[in-house]
Parts: structure tokens; C-alpha cells; sequence
């Protein structure tokens, strides 16, 4: 990538100077001349910095498991996205319909899973957001930053693992 | 393209002033070799030379026929005598924090 915009304003400022004339004193004056358009510089940078940054995330999962653990998790990198899954529902009857759906106790080793309505509802959702259950989050904060990157049409829940 | 060679000494300031007359074309110069304006320069290596026009004429010819190689760049003398380095330099001033 092109580095034309690193300027090191200082060096510069040495550079700019003839040798003879490069004294303490002297460039010490300049640098301090040059002190605002540094921290114009550098504010620029971090800007820039944070522009490229944005435009590098896109909906591909790994970039939005990697701005979310940027953003929430950035040592652990523990939020994992997975896709949403069709589940069989399960249905429960009424008595008198005969059809008796049984609980096993867990020794007798054949479990049954109940499903939430995203889970095998008429719209199921898109994408799942899993997060660890000791992170603490702004769900409204982490939701508006998915809707801003995630494809448009795509459904998501966020749901603590 | 054009090459220039560098010489010892010489910075990206010298090289625009010895090969276009002037330091207008710094940023044609980075961009084409892809460097900063302030990168140190390896005296021995080449650099490209952009296709610009030449910006003082003068100054070009005077410095080719009196084959001058302006070679200003900062030198480790430089850098003992200005005193730069811990405690002097500032957060956000010499050094950034992002």
C-alpha cells in the first residue's frame, strides 16, 4: 500500500532545514512552529486509520467475528457466529388428542430438545451471534453495529452461549 | 522508467532536487517508489524517477553541469545534536497513540 501519507513531521522539519542551520535550539523553535499541523497530522491518521478499518469489515463471517472481538472480546475472541439452523419442531399435545410425547429422565439417555419460535418458526433467523455468558454487552449498542455491517434481509439473534 | 542512483547522504528532498530541479515533485517521488517523504534512503540502491515535467529549469541545469549532488540528509551527528529521545519526546507529539 502506498505510504504517502506517513510523514514523520519532525524529520521533516530537519530535512527541510540546511545542514549548517540544523541547531537545537533552532529546529526545537520550528517543531514547535509545526506543532499544529502535527496534531492535525495525527488526527488524520487515526481517521484514516479507523476509514480503512471500516471499509475492510464486510458481512463475510469471519470479518464480522472479527469486529465483534475487536470490538467486545478483544483478548479471548470468544463470539462465534454460526448460521441458523432448521429445526424439526417439536409439538405438544393436548390430552385428548392421544399423542403423548414423553420426557426421559437422563439416565435413560434419549434427549428432547425444545426449540425457541426463531429456531423453527416461519422465519427463522439468518445468522446466530453466540457470546460468552460472562461478556458484558450493550445488546441495543451490539445489534445496531450488526445491522450496520450484515447483508440487508439477513435476520440474527444474539444469544449467550 | 528513469533510475537515479542514490548517493550517501542523500534523502528524498536531494534526489527530487538533483533529478527535477526542485522539491515540488516530492510526492510524484514517494509515490512512484512507494516510500514516505521522510523514509531514510540506502545509498547504493536506485529509485525510480517519475514522469514529471522538470520544475526549475535553473536549478537542474546548474546542478548537472557543475555535477552537484545535494546530500543533505539527517546524520547521526544531526540526531546527537538536536537531543531527540526520551524525555523529550511528547505522547501524540513524536509518537502516536491509536
Amino acid at each position: 500500500m502506498s505510504r504517502i501519507y506517513e510523514i514523520d513531521f519532525p524529520k521533516l522539519v530537519r530535512l527541510l532545514m540546511p545542514p549548517r542551520l540544523r541547531k537545537m535550539r533552532h529546529v526545537a523553535w520550528l517543531l514547535a512552529l509545526c506543532n499544529p499541523v502535527n496534531y492535525l497530522y495525527q488526527q488524520f491518521r487515526r481517521n484514516r486509520d479507523a476509514n480503512l478499518y471500516r471499509l475492510k469489515i464486510t458481512p463475510q463471517v469471519v470479518y464480522l467475528e472479527r469486529l465483534l472481538n475487536d470490538r467486545y472480546d478483544i483478548s479471548q475472541r470468544r463470539i462465534k457466529i454460526s448460521d441458523g439452523m432448521i429445526y424439526e419442531p417439536v409439538f405438544l399435545y393436548q390430552e385428548i388428542e392421544q399423542k403423548p410425547v414423553y420426557l426421559w429422565q437422563e439416565a435413560e439417555n434419549k434427549p428432547l430438545y425444545l426449540y425457541t419460535e426463531e429456531e423453527v418458526g416461519s422465519n427463522p433467523v439468518s445468522f446466530y451471534v453466540f457470546t460468552p455468558r460472562n461478556l458484558y454487552f450493550d445488546e441495543n449498542e451490539m445489534g445496531a453495529l450488526i445491522n450496520n455491517y450484515k447483508l440487508a434481509g439477513k435476520t440474527y439473534k444474539i444469544q449467550r452461549a | 522508467m528513469e533510475t537515479v542512483d542514490i548517493k550517501p547522504h542523500q534523502c528524498l528532498l536531494d534526489i527530487a532536487m538533483q533529478t527535477k530541479g526542485g522539491i515540488d515533485t516530492l510526492f510524484a517521488f514517494a509515490g512512484a517508489n512507494e516510500l514516505s517523504i521522510t523514509d531514510n534512503l540506502v545509498p547504493g540502491k536506485y529509485l525510480l524517477v517519475p514522469d514529471v515535467e522538470v520544475t526549475d529549469r535553473r536549478v537542474f541545469q546548474y546542478l548537472r553541469d557543475n555535477k552537484i549532488f545535494p546530500a543533505n540528509a539527517f546524520t547521526a551527528e544531526d540526531d546527537a545534536a538536536i537531543k531527540g529521545g526520551i524525555g523529550y519526546m511528547g505522547i501524540q507529539i513524536d509518537f502516536r497513540v491509536s
